[in-house]
Parts: C-alpha cells; structure tokens; sequence
C-alpha cells in the first residue's frame, strides 16, 4: 500500500513538472505548431460546410497574442479554436444521419 | 451477429423515418402547424411571424400603410425598365417579360442539373448581355428581386420537382440542410422555426416556417435596409455562430427549392417589412 502511494505521489509530481515545463517552453514554435492544428480543424470543418464562426476569431486573437510575446496565451487560444474546429467536424458527421429524426413526418 | 442485425436495423428505421415524398412532407408540414397554432388559418401564413402574434401584427398593418420596401421598389422597376448597354433588357430574359414569374422560382433546371432561383438568373440575364453581376444579398438585386415579387403578388407559389433524381436529390440536400444543426450553437433552422416557433428569443417571437420564403426580399428594421431570402439564411446561420455560406452557393439554393416548396399554393406576397 505505501509503495503504491509512493508510486503514485512520484508520478503525480513528475507530472506537474511535465505541465509546469510546457507552460514554460511556450515558445514560438509551439505557438506555430498548436496554431497549425487549429487551422487544420478549421479548414476540415469548412470544408464540410460546417465552419464555426468562433474559430477565426481565436486563431487571430492567438495571434496577437504571440505578436505580444504571449505564447502561453497564444497556445491556449490555438487549443480552444482547434477544439472548435473539431467539435464542428464531429457535428457535421453527427448531424449527416441525426437530422433525420427531428424532420417533421 | 445479434449486434449488426440490429445496427443494420436501427440505421433503416433512422433512414426511414425522413424518408416521404416531397408531397407527404409538405402535407405533415402543413399539419404541424395545424397543431401548432390550431387558430391560424393556412393561408395567414404568407404574413410570417404576424399571423401568429396579433399585437405585432397591428403594428404591421401600420407600417404597411407607408411601405419601407417602396423606396426599394421603385429602384427596382426603374432598373428593370432601364435597357442594358446593348438595347436589351430583363423583360428578354424571362417568361412573360418577367411581370408575374416570382411563383414559379425556384426550379430545376434539367439542363444544368441545378435549381436555379429569381437573384440567380438576374445575375444570368445580366452575364448574357455583357452586364457586372449584382451582389446577391441586397442593394440593387434586391430591389430587382422586390419589384419582380410585387408584380407577382397574389399568384400562387407553384415550385415543381420534377421526375429526375437530380431534382429529388437538390431537394433532399435543402431538407437535410434545413434540419441539420450547426453552430457554436448547435441548431438547425428547423430548431427556432418549426421546433421552438412562436416562443420568444429574447423580446422576438419565432416565426413560423410555413410561408416563409412567400414575402420575399424584405425590408428589415434591424438591417435598415433590404435583403434576399439568402442574405437572411445568412443571418440565421451566424446567430447559430456558424460561417454563413455565400449567398447562392449550391446549399442554399437546395435549401430556397425545400422551403419554398413546404408554401406551394400560398400566395406570394412579397416584398415584406419585418422586424
């Protein structure tokens, strides 16, 4: 039982160091790198006709943020508008047999 | 085994619960909002959100006693009149010169296997006589549009899909299109004006869909100014929060050729003013 607490508590804070590190190293390279995934989200979705107009608006406040010298901010933003862009594409897979059963019959 | 038999059976009843003919699904339409709002008279319906909220409708009345649209109107019969650089005009390009047609649009042009709308084959006979294409959402083509509608008023809408699968599957997209949710949102145009109609979005009633496209283009207060039924379509698809597509892309066609044709035999009444 101890050894598994002391297992768990060392991962734990190996963990937190891994986050607190990210956070640090949010550079322009990883600004460049979660940017470039949002866009790829959002063209997937535009594709499919399912663009959310929340998701530009991210990838520019993103980067005004880098601009700023804010990658911490920067990257976050690029997360948030990558996750809009996939939450659209799950929808327009969704909603290609969903629509159906809310069609008036 | 059990497990795909029952998907395969699950995935045939959700296909066939929206599978009707355009006709079964005009006729369910109708009677929705039979239930709906059971003491609205069909016919009321080319009168939008006023048919079911008399306070507003009175105000309409109103301000149909000194038309916003008229301005707009008169634009448009000017433009319509005036001859192209090369002596020909829009009367050349339509049916019976363009006087009465609005009835009949959109349709399926078997040709190029697309529907083809009013602001679509403005911009056409434009293209056919060495003019620029108008923007599709307002101004201009909307005024040619408003003055069109307005010498169709009291002809009944008369939108026909034809015996072509081509035609089916255009109408189908605009049906799917019509109840798919999208957005930040996520709702469909049928969430606010089938599903939610008549309730109120803050201090604005919902519409109903029946007899939507029947006023066509509008003058709206909140735009101060005139729009297309696509330009509307617009608006709707970024308070959703989703990127409109362009005013006469293929989607919107399909989705103008689905609706118009749930109003068949309504009058259009078109142009409108609304809120």
């Amino acid at each position: 039982m101890t050894r598994k607490l002391w297992i768990v508590s060392a991962a734990t804070i190996v963990c937190s160091g891994l986050n607190v590190g990210t956070a640090l190293a949010a550079d322009q390279a990883a600004y460049d790198a979660a940017c470039k995934a949002a866009e790829s989200a959002r063209q997937s979705a535009a594709e499919m006709r399912y663009e959310w107009n929340t998701i530009k608006p991210l990838i520019e406040k993103a980067g005004v943020a880098a601009q700023a010298g804010d990658y911490e901010r920067a990257v976050k933003l690029c997360d948030e508008a990558r996750k809009h862009g996939e939450e659209a594409i799950a929808q327009a897979k969704h909603e290609s047999e969903a629509w159906k059963l809310s069609a008036v019959r | 085994m059990k497990r795909i038999l029952v998907t395969i059976l699950g995935m045939a009843l959700v296909a066939g619960l929206a599978w009707a003919t355009p006709e079964e699904d005009r006729l369910a339409f109708i009677d929705y909002h039979k239930k709906r709002f059971p003491n609205v008279a069909v016919e009321d319906y080319l009168n939008g959100v006023y048919a079911i909220n008399p306070p507003a409708y009175q105000q309409w009345l109103q301000i149909e006693e000194f038309p916003p649209y008229e301005l707009a109107m008169a634009e448009g019969k000017e433009l319509f009149e005036t001859p192209f650089a090369n002596g020909k005009s829009y009367a050349d390009c339509f049916p019976n010169g363009g006087v009465g047609i609005r009835q009949n649009y959109p349709y399926f042009d078997a040709e190029t296997g697309q529907v083809k709308t009013l602001e679509l084959e403005i911009n056409e006979c434009r293209a056919a006589n060495g003019e620029a294409p108008l923007k599709y959402s307002k101004g201009k083509m909307a005024s040619i549009s408003a003055y069109m509608a307005f010498t169709s008023r009291g002809q009944k809408l008369n939108i026909v899909i034809p015996d072509d699968a081509r035609a089916m599957a255009a109408y189908e997209d605009g049906k799917a299109y019509y109840y798919s949710k999208r957005g930040q949102l996520n709702f469909s145009c049928a969430d606010c004006h089938v599903a939610n109609s008549g309730m109120m979005i803050r201090a604005d009633m919902l519409s109903p869909a029946l007899g939507h496209p029947t006023h066509f283009p509008v003058y709206r207060s909140k735009w101060d100014d005139m729009g297309t039924l696509h330009r509307r379509f617009g608006g709707c698809n970024k308070q959703v929060r989703a990127v409109p597509l362009p005013a006469q892309s293929e989607e919107y066609r399909n989705l103008e050729y689905f609706l118009t044709y749930m109003s068949n035999g309504m009058e259009v009444n078109g142009p409108g003013a609304r809120k």
